[in-house]
């Protein structure tokens, strides 16, 4: 079958009628993030994440991915105080299908994922103009950190589906809780955003990703 | 194929609200005060110990040495204060009156200024508690208890009066 063209699993010749017969590798996706449009478009100027994943096809029912992106915020507070960050980010791991084959039934290529993933991020961030004030005393300080540098691992556990909009373009959401295998710790500076793990105020947050891809198939 | 649709075009919604969430405003607590409780001092013949209870000041006048705004002013039935020390020094120095009597007291301490609260809140001058010194007409002696003086309300200097 030419790349491009829609994958349907039949049920094969000279096999038993109850038994489906799938291929070990059947394509991989390439999903591009659309939140990062939707949130610009809603005036989001304080942070911003963009993202692409591919994903792998194994017996249409484990689907490892890889997803890299590049990710940064500008967030100055009520007190004038400011968080600049940019940075990469890549996240490794499965998904798979909840969406079982039916015995003698054509198999449609719509997916209800469960899976987990490894993120990682090395970046930089600069924490400026932290006003300590007192008005008792009438004293105040100002604080500047530059160039701090931050390493960030967590875990994911996401859930999501994808749907077959027309022939190999897919379209579908999944949504995260992240978690950091390191919580910030009280008293000690850390980061307000973590390049593709997003806010980071208590070492766990939800993320939502809006899909659009495209399945490239290599079927024989 | 319908119900696909339906659930992923309802999810749609939460990435909207997901965007505008506003995380501006600072939570949490930022205030940082010495707590400074009051005992009466009684001496039990009997056990030949001191026994220590929670005193009760009718009235009570508190503010920086030197300094004219008041941090209590006339208070009645106070058994606590709360007073701030002074971020860029380590000491600090206070005028308390009870009912007539006045007491001058001093506190002695390290800063830590780098105390990170969150990007909202910022940092927070937290201190630890070197020495307290005060005068004797109301006060018959001072006891630090607890050195670290954070943002929460916690106990760190006993007066005791007879």
């Amino acid at each position: 079958m030419p790349v491009g063209a829609q994958q349907k699993t039949t049920p094969a010749k000279n096999t038993p009628a109850d038994t489906v017969k799938v291929d070990l590798f059947n394509g991989f996706r390439v999903d591009i993030d659309a939140v990062p449009v939707i949130s610009g478009l809603l005036g989001n100027k304080e942070t911003f994440s963009y993202e692409a994943a591919l994903q792998a096809y194994i017996k249409n029912k484990y689907y490892p991915v890889i997803e890299l992106g590049y990710a940064g915020a500008n967030k100055t507070t009520d007190a004038e105080a400011n968080f600049k960050t940019n940075g990469m980010f890549g996240r490794i791991g499965v998904d798979i299908n909840l969406i079982k084959s039916k015995k003698g039934v054509t198999q449609t290529d719509n997916m209800a994922l469960l899976g987990i993933r490894f993120g990682y991020s090395g970046f930089k961030y600069t924490l400026a103009n932290v006003i300590i004030t007192d008005d008792y005393w009438d004293e105040s300080t100002v604080h500047n950190y530059n160039n701090i540098r931050s390493r960030k691992a967590w875990f994911e556990l996401s859930g999501g589906m994808r749907v077959e909009i027309s022939p190999n373009i897919f379209m579908g959401w999944t949504v995260k809780y992240r978690n950091l295998f390191k919580k910030p710790e009280t008293g000690t500076i850390s980061p307000w955003f973590v390049p593709g793990f997003g806010i980071n105020t208590t070492g766990t947050t939800w993320g939502v990703n809006y899909c659009i891809g495209y399945k490239f198939n290599f079927k024989k | 194929m319908r119900v696909f649709k339906k659930i992923y075009i309802i999810f749609v919604l939460p990435v909207l609200l997901y965007s505008c969430a506003d995380t501006s405003a600072c939570r949490e607590e930022t205030e940082v005060n010495v707590q400074i409780n009051f005992y009466e001092r009684t001496y039990i013949t009997a056990t030949k110990k001191y026994a220590y209870n929670a005193l009760t000041v009718d009235s009570i006048w508190a503010k920086g040495l030197d300094l004219d705004s008041f941090l209590y002013k006339k208070k009645l039935d106070q058994e606590l204060i709360l007073v701030p020390l002074r971020k860029t020094e380590n000491q600090s120095d206070f005028t308390i009156r009870f009912n007539n009597t006045t007491d001058t007291v001093s506190i002695f301490y390290q800063n830590n200024d780098k105390f990170y609260l969150s990007l909202e809140c910022g940092c927070i001058v937290v201190h630890t508690i070197d020495e307290v010194l005060s005068t004797g007409h109301f006060i018959d002696s001072v006891a630090v208890i607890n050195r670290e003086v954070i943002n929460s309300n916690a106990e760190n200097i006993q007066l005791y009066h007879f």
